[in-house]
């Protein structure tokens, strides 16, 4: 009689993994609003880093919240213009669903133009807060961990900062101009294991923080290792 | 030979306790606080390993790794005072911490008269908001000690960083120095007396860069570069 043993596969990747993680210096730049319509004037304009800045990377930022915050557009909507419906809808952006910032600034600027179409006095109301659009400065770093076996990829996944999850995880996602992430990437091409590249690809961000992230990240490769 | 009590009231001991223990001669004078001679050791400097169970052990490493890229740099913070404010509290710590990666950090202070700290002081008040008239008198006293403290102190440094607007008006030395000069700012700009932000906004924007806490702190300050450190 035969039984079916389970399978325990030596995962060799074909090439290792360098966790490298990034430190963001934050700029304010020239553009600024007071208004609805200064904001949109200045969204057409701003500089693409702006607009990472106020979408990926404030997710970094406001990593421990684990609702009601997507991005800064939509934030300021809501607490300094007073306008819920907006908000939702700038908030209701994934930027996961995008690989280049024009696509993203589009996305914003058509939900401004159909608002203020619809809503032509909320133009010119005076915000509570005047909205100061930013920039950084990227410095990318190498860290300690390299992962050359599966083992040491979980390692990482566990010790490095959540500056680095975010780096491989979310900013990742312009970088590679694909719909994934660095880790996802790996996995699929160099390790084989596209079910867990998947699985991990789907992680919600929005609602969890990138601490949740990591934990999510390392239960679903120890389930794919086993 | 029978040992002599001290005659003292508090000095209560029979014959057989006596002679099983020393008595003191001044009992009194034991009973009084002990005063220190010598100032008690400062605490000792702190580590950037010490903040790796609050911050990460990470999180330590990546600022390592920026600290390279100005190690054998070297950087001069000044502010108003060594004791006693969250500015020298702050840089008590960070002094410390900076010259482990080597970043070479000297820390100087100004120095000025009463007159000078209550016009300082006056001024703070006024950039948060509060009401005030800019007199002739206290720009005078605020440039006189600023010319003072100027002609004092050097500047070899890479970096000089000047910490809120008391030390301001020091980047006059600017140009005699070859370094790069960054205000950094510790106070909240949102709403500042227009008067004494009109006095100081021409010393602030000869700076390459000013660094604030958070963007809605820093609405006065163009067209400095402006970087913000946010605080979480």
């Amino acid at each position: 009689m035969t039984t079916t043993a389970q399978l325990i596969l030596p995962r060799t990747p074909a090439k290792p993994f360098y966790f490298n993680t990034s430190a963001h210096l934050l700029r304010i730049t020239t553009q600024k609003a007071n208004t609805l319509a200064e904001f949109l004037a200045a969204l057409r304009v701003c500089p693409d880093d702006s607009i990472f800045e106020h979408t990926f990377r404030t997710l970094q930022e406001h990593h421990f919240i684990r609702e009601g915050f997507s991005n800064d557009f939509a934030h300021w909507a809501l607490t300094a213009c007073n306008q819920p419906g907006l908000a939702e809808q700038l908030a209701s952006v994934d930027v996961r669903e995008f690989t280049s910032l024009g696509e993203l600034r589009d996305r914003f600027i058509q939900i401004l133009e159909k608002h203020l179409q619809l809503n032509p006095l909320d133009g010119a109301q005076i915000a509570e807060e005047t909205f100061y659009f930013c920039a950084a400065d990227i410095v990318v770093m190498p860290t300690n961990f390299v992962a050359e076996t599966m083992q040491d990829f979980v390692n990482g996944l566990r010790e490095a900062s959540v500056h680095s999850i975010h780096h491989h995880f979310i900013e990742a996602r312009l970088r590679l101009k694909l719909m994934s992430n660095d880790f996802s990437q790996w996995l699929h091409e160099d390790v084989g294991l596209t079910d867990a590249a998947r699985a991990l690809n789907r992680i919600d961000i929005y609602t969890a923080t990138l601490e949740d992230v990591r934990r999510q990240m390392v239960r679903i490769l120890e389930r794919a290792l086993t | 030979m029978k040992l002599v009590k001290p005659q003292t009231a508090t000095n209560e001991h029979d014959d057989a306790a006596l002679s099983a223990q020393p008595v003191s001669l001044h009992p009194e004078r034991r009973k009084a606080p002990r005063t220190w001679e010598t100032p008690p050791a400062p605490a000792p400097a702190p580590h950037l390993d010490d903040y790796q169970a609050v911050a990460g052990a990470a999180e330590i490493d990546e600022l390592r790794f920026l600290a390279r890229q100005l190690k054998g740099k070297a950087v001069k913070m000044v502010n108003s005072t060594a004791v006693g404010g969250g500015v020298a509290e702050m840089l008590n710590r960070l002094v410390p911490l900076l010259g482990e990666p080597e970043v070479a950090t000297h820390w100087d202070v100004i120095t000025g008269g009463n007159d000078f700290f209550e016009v300082t002081k006056a001024f703070h008040n006024a950039l948060h908001g509060a009401e005030y008239e800019l007199t002739r008198a206290a720009q005078e006293i605020f440039l006189t000690y600023t010319e003072q403290n100027r002609q004092r102190m050097q500047f070899p440094e890479d970096m000089v960083v000047i910490h809120d607007p008391q030390p301001a008006g020091l980047i006059a030395r600017r140009k005699d120095t070859p370094g790069r000069w960054v205000w950094r700012c510790h106070i909240d700009l949102s709403n500042p007396n227009p008067q004494v932000w009109g006095f100081l906004r021409p010393f602030i924007e000869q700076y390459d860069a000013a660094i604030f806490c958070f963007t809605v702190l820093c609405a006065a300050v163009a067209p400095t570069p402006v970087s913000v450190l946010p605080v979480h």
